[in-house]
This record gives C-alpha cells, sequence and structure tokens, in this order.
C-alpha cells in the first residue's frame, strides 16, 4: 500500500538550544533515509515557516514535525494550540521532543492532540536510537496524508 | 324562809343540776391534766414553780426521764443545788438583773449525760413583790449536739476557705457580705476594714475604689460601680483583668441556691507573667521552625534546580564526548582517545550524580498525595523493577507479611527498591539473599530489610544516610551513594525512623518505621 518512492522526507526541528538541534542533525545524519532538516530556534519562526511567511515563504510543507515545549518568544505549547486550530496545519505529525518528564507537560502536550511525546534521553546512543525510530516510523511506516497541492508535482502539472 | 318555802322536787332538780356541772369540770380538769402530761412528755419538759427563796415548790412531769432525779428529792431544793449549771442566764451578753425572767439557764444532769435548758418568770403577789419562779425545764440535749455539729462544720468550712489562696466572698441576696477568707484583704486593699459580715458590695467597691484601686476602663466611677454590681448580681462573671497596680486577677462569680453570690478572685499574675513568655518564647520557635522550613525549601528548590537546569549542558557535553568518542575513535592519535575516554567517563558519571541529586531532591519537591497501599503490593513493584539485578547474582528475596500502609507509592516503591538493591549489590561470595518483614508498632508498622552482605563497620553506620556518601570504591561497587540517603528522606516525609544493625561479614539490617493507614478515620 506504501508508497516508497524515493523522495526527500521534510523534518521540521524546532529548538532553540543550537547544541541540541545540531545533535538531532546529527543523529538523522546517519541515517540511510532521504530527508532534509529545516531548524528553527523558537515558535514564532516556527508557525512562520508552517505559513510560509517572510524568509520562508518558500518553505516545503514538513512530513513531520519535532517540537521542543520550552522555547523563547512562543513556546511550543502555544504552538501546537495554534496549529491545531489550523485546518491544514493540524494535519501535519507533531513529536513533542523534550527534556521534561513533568506529568503535567505530557498531559498538555496530548490535551493539545501532539501525536505523540518523546523525552529526550541523556545517553546519545539512545537519542540516537529514538530519532531513527521517530523517522523510521514517521517517515516510512504510516501513511501520511497528501500533501499541499501546490507541493505536489502532479497539481503543478495542471 | 324562802329557801324553806321552796318545793322538795325544784331543790333536788337543782342538786342533780349541780352535780352533773361538777361532773363534767372534773371531766375536763381531767382532760387537762392528761392533755399537759402529754405535752410535758413529747417536749420532753417538766414545769415547776419556787418559792421567794428559790426553793422548788412544785414540779411536774417525766422529771425522771428528763433530769435523771425524783420529783420528791427536788422539791425543797434550788435547780443550781441539783444540777450543775453551765451558764447562768444573760441578757444581749449581760448577767440577767435579779428576780427578771429568763429563758437560758444552762445545765447538765448530774451525771453529765444530758443538757438542761431552764426558763422561769418571775411571780408576783397582789402588791407587785417577788414571790417564786415558775417555768420550764427542758431536755435540751439534741439542740446543744446540733449546735456543736453546726459550730464544728462553721469551724471546718473557716478552715478550709483560710486555706484557700484565693480570696472567696459569699453574699446574700441582698449583696450584703456574709462571709470571706482573709485572702479578700489582697484583692480590696482600699476597703480592708469593711470585709465584715454586712457591708454591701457596693460599698466595698466605692471605698476600693476611693483608695485608687479601679480596673482599666472608660467608664466614670458611679457607671463602672452601677454595672459592676449589675454584673455581681447576674453572677456568671469569668473575666482576667490588671489592676492598677500590675497585677492580673480572675474573677470568677456565681449564684447560691438562695440567690446569693459566691466570688472568687486569683491571682493569676505568674500565669499571665508566664504565658506571655511562652507567647514569646513560641513565636521565636516559629519564626525559627517557619526559618528553618523556608531554607529547607529554598534548598530543596535549589536542589531541583541546579540539577534540573545542569542537565542540560551536561546532556550536551555528554553527547558531544560519546559523539566525539562515536566518530573518532581510533582514528586520532592514543592520548586523544584515551582524552576523549575520560572526558566521557566524567561526563557520564556527573550525569548519574546530577540524575541522582534530581531525584533525591524531588522526594521533597514533587510528592504525591498519601494514599492507602499494600505494602505487598510496592514490595511486588520494586521486585519487578529489580528483578535482572537479582536474576543476574542469583539472589533471593523472602517477603513476609506485610500490613497496609499509608503513602507514596512511587516514593515507597523507591525505598523499598534502594534497600533491596542494596542487600543484592553489596553481597559477599555466597548468593545474596534478603528478608522483608514487619511487625505493626502503635500507627506505624515496623519494618525489617535483612540481607547477607558485607555488613557495614560500626564507624560508618551514621554515614551511610548522608547524601553521595560511598564507602566502597567505584570499582568494586558502583554507584553514587545517594540510594540511603533517599531511604531516609522517603521515611521522614511519611513522619518514620529509620536505622541500621549490621554486622561487617554477615549483613545489615535496615529498618524504618511508615503510618498504618488509619482505620478509624477512613470508616467514618
Amino acid at each position: 500500500m506504501n508508497d516508497y518512492a524515493p523522495r526527500v522526507c521534510e523534518v521540521l526541528l524546532v529548538e532553540d538550544n543550537p547544541a541540541d538541534a545540531r545533535l538531532t542533525q546529527e543523529a538523522l545524519g546517519e541515517s540511510k533515509m532521504l530527508n532534509k532538516l529545516h531548524h528553527v530556534k523558537d515558535g514564532i519562526e516556527a508557525l512562520q515557516f508552517l505559513r510560509r511567511e517572510g524568509v520562508y515563504h518558500e518553505a516545503p510543507m514538513p512530513d513531520v514535525m519535532l517540537l521542543d515545549l520550552n522555547l523563547p518568544r512562543k513556546d511550543g505549547r502555544q504552538v501546537l494550540s495554534e496549529m491545531k486550530q489550523d485546518s491544514e496545519l493540524r494535519m501535519i505529525p507533531v513529536v513533542v521532543l523534550t527534556t521534561s518528564e513533568a506529568e503535567r507537560d505530557i498531559l498538555k502536550s496530548y490535551e493539545l492532540h501532539a501525536n505523540c511525546y518523546i523525552t529526550k534521553p541523556v545517553d546519545l546512543d539512545k537519542f540516537i536510537y529514538i530519532v531513527r525510530t521517530i523517522e523510521a516510523f514517521w517517515l516510512a511506516v504510516v501513511t501520511l496524508p497528501n500533501r499541499r497541492p501546490d507541493n505536489a508535482s502532479g497539481v503543478m502539472a495542471a | 324562809m324562802s329557801l324553806a318555802g321552796k318545793p322538795p322536787a325544784e331543790e333536788r332538780l337543782r342538786e342533780r343540776g349541780l352535780a352533773a356541772q361538777l361532773r363534767a369540770t372534773e371531766e375536763k380538769l381531767a382532760r387537762a391534766d392528761e392533755d399537759l402530761a402529754r405535752v410535758l412528755r413529747l417536749s420532753h419538759s417538766c414545769i415547776y414553780e419556787t418559792g421567794r427563796d428559790l426553793r422548788l415548790t412544785y414540779i411536774t412531769g417525766d422529771v425522771r426521764d428528763v433530769l435523771g432525779l425524783e420529783a420528791a428529792e427536788m422539791l425543797g431544793r434550788k435547780f443550781h443545788k441539783l444540777l450543775r449549771v453551765e451558764r447562768w442566764p444573760s441578757v444581749d451578753g449581760a448577767k440577767a438583773r435579779r428576780h427578771a425572767p429568763f429563758r437560758n439557764l444552762m445545765c447538765r444532769t448530774p451525771d453529765g449525760t444530758r443538757h438542761i435548758q431552764i426558763s422561769g418568770t418571775p411571780l408576783r403577789d397582789a402588791e407587785g413583790k417577788f414571790c417564786g419562779y415558775h417555768g420550764a425545764v427542758s431536755d435540751a440535749t439534741a439542740l446543744i449536739k446540733a449546735e456543736e455539729r453546726a459550730a464544728t462544720n462553721y469551724r471546718r468550712f473557716r478552715e478550709a476557705i483560710e486555706c484557700i489562696p484565693a480570696s472567696l466572698t459569699l453574699f446574700d441576696p441582698d449583696d450584703r457580705l456574709v462571709i470571706c477568707n482573709s485572702a479578700t484583704q489582697n484583692f480590696f486593699p482600699g476597703a480592708k476594714d469593711l470585709l465584715v459580715p454586712g457591708s454591701s458590695f457596693e460599698d466595698l467597691l466605692r471605698a476600693d475604689i476611693e483608695s485608687g484601686f479601679l480596673w482599666k476602663t472608660d467608664l466614670s466611677v458611679d457607671d463602672w460601680i452601677t454595672d459592676r454590681v449589675a454584673r455581681h448580681r447576674l453572677a456568671n462573671t469569668d473575666v482576667i483583668g490588671a489592676l492598677p497596680d500590675g497585677r492580673w486577677i480572675q474573677v470568677i462569680e456565681r449564684p447560691t441556691t438562695d440567690g446569693g453570690v459566691i466570688g472568687i478572685r486569683i491571682n493569676v499574675t505568674e500565669v499571665k507573667q508566664k504565658e506571655a513568655e511562652l507567647e514569646v518564647t513560641t513565636r521565636q520557635l516559629e519564626e525559627q521552625s517557619r526559618d528553618l522550613q523556608r531554607s529547607n525549601t529554598e534548598l530543596e528548590q535549589f536542589a531541583y534546580v541546579a540539577s534540573h537546569d545542569l542537565q542540560e549542558p551536561l546532556r550536551m557535553v555528554a553527547s558531544y564526548c560519546q559523539l566525539l568518542k562515536r566518530r573518532y575513535a581510533g582514528k586520532l592519535d592514543a592520548d586523544a582517545d584515551d582524552f576523549i575516554g575520560f572526558a566521557v567517563e566524567g561526563a557520564n558519571r556527573m550525569q548519574r550524580l546530577i540524575n541522582d541529586l534530581l531525584g533525591y531532591s524531588r522526594v521533597g519537591h514533587r510528592g504525591e498525595v498519601f494514599a492507602p497501599l499494600l505494602a505487598d503490593d510496592i514490595v511486588k513493584i520494586a521486585l519487578g523493577n529489580l528483578q535482572a539485578a537479582i536474576a543476574d547474582v542469583g539472589g533471593r528475596v523472602e517477603v513476609g507479611d506485610l500490613p497496609e500502609i499509608n503513602g507514596d507509592r512511587t516514593q515507597l516503591v523507591q525505598l523499598f527498591q534502594n534497600l533491596i538493591g542494596n542487600g543484592i549489590k553489596f553481597r559477599r561470595d555466597e548468593a545474596p539473599l534478603v528478608r522483608i518483614s514487619a511487625v505493626t508498632e502503635g500507627a506505624f508498622a515496623q519494618f525489617t530489610v535483612e540481607d547477607n552482605g558485607i555488613g557495614i563497620e560500626r564507624d560508618y553506620v551514621e554515614k551511610v544516610f548522608l547524601i553521595f556518601q560511598r564507602l566502597h570504591d567505584r570499582e568494586k561497587y558502583s554507584g553514587t551513594g545517594i540510594g540511603l540517603a533517599i531511604v531516609k528522606k522517603v521515611v521522614e516525609r511519611h513522619g518514620g525512623k529509620v536505622w541500621i544493625d549490621s554486622t561487617p561479614g554477615q549483613g545489615s539490617r535496615f529498618q524504618f518505621t511508615l503510618p498504618l493507614v488509619d482505620r478509624s478515620q477512613s470508616d467514618e
């Protein structure tokens, strides 16, 4: 059923810590899958990216989004809340990827319809394993809805 | 002769009438005699008469019963020769006048067993000249005994109220003083002279106030007195107030059954001072306790924030060290490999420390609400978590009957996990065996977790509960030394105590108490 046509998977990472972002990038980089990591540093940039505003006017629609909760300017919970109120953006799977183990953060995230919640492991090997698992699951195992019409080549041709 | 002229029938009739009249009179007289005798008998009295020389000329009644003497032997003699006089008659305290009426010549029978009271009224002839006494002699033994008893009771009562260090006053329904003890003087310093029966409460107050002794009040003197007298009548006072001389007095007033008022005044100055001192001490203690609590909370907060915030940068250090190792191990020179190795190891150890510190500070920082828990379930969860560690060393855990306790599930799992884990970890060559049992002690369950491990030297027993205290080198027994510190903190958060007995080379026995479920409350 799944279409494994080799295409670049777009991953949007919302993470304010550059070292953390790089680590995620490294982990994804070790994978065999074709993916492109887009990195934004806070909630406002994330929503601009999704809405293709300003410098992001050519941004692709991400296949999956990795969202940190504690972000400057606009935090992850707000981003999640705004996305899930938007009929288009709500279809993008959101993986909350954070260091918080707090029960209230977990609960709040699922209340805001996060697709899953993952606590960043402390150990690098485990972290790499988790990033790859995310990638494998969301980009290879599940079937996602069709992408935005203006991103789909078929529509472009029409 | 008119008499002779009367017809004989008429004469007879008249004689018959007189005879009947005589009979009736005699009957009346006999009846009166009987009545008198009955009255005298019932009242245990006699009546008497004397001549001018006070010698008895007549005495009647149950003379022998009352006086223990025969009437015949008394006639012609004087009372004071026959009986032992105890008190001569008096009028208003002075000796009664000669030949005056008297009521209370008090004597005793010759055998001394009975009290006799004699009264007398002088007899006078047609010219008013004294010619003797007549009067009554009665047995007053019961009366005198009752008086003696009353006097004894009164004396005891007085002695009793004199012993009271407080003032006791009794006022009658007209608010006049009936009795008070001498301690009362201390409470009415300006009215000492008025502390006698008959003084009115109002006069006492006024005299006291005039001498400058007024309770602190905003009212005028008259208003205050009116108010105070009214409250005295109500007799439900219970107040503590300050006197101008600095003393604190408690006044209690209560009604008596006949409408009088009993007043009790207690000097409570010392109590007040102690109270004030205690209040100061309590406030200081509360302040100290608050300070301590604040610094404790701050410390916990600090530990939590520090460990939480340190985790993030440390994760980076550790991750990038690991990444370096992953990418470049064996690609640089041998020194570089060593350096990277040390950096990774140091970062990892620091991570464990911070993680443990975070866990430790969470015991105080993030507790759950206590709930009734089966200790057995808690131990099962802990054993589940330790399954692999126990199996690895061929360990065995024996669990006895455990009670239901009240506590924080997560923390108690950690408590048992740390203790069992400890027993498994610090093992000797033989297979580790941990025994868990419990007994109830009042509102608490006392648990014992025993192992057959290496034990702890006596000198270190106190140290094992300190945070990051390790007794062994890292090579032999890994760990940061947080486990038992967490145990102690969890037990203390549950209001319990933890202690340890250990024989080096034979094993350790950890004992601790946890609160049992309070059934008396949960059943309501």
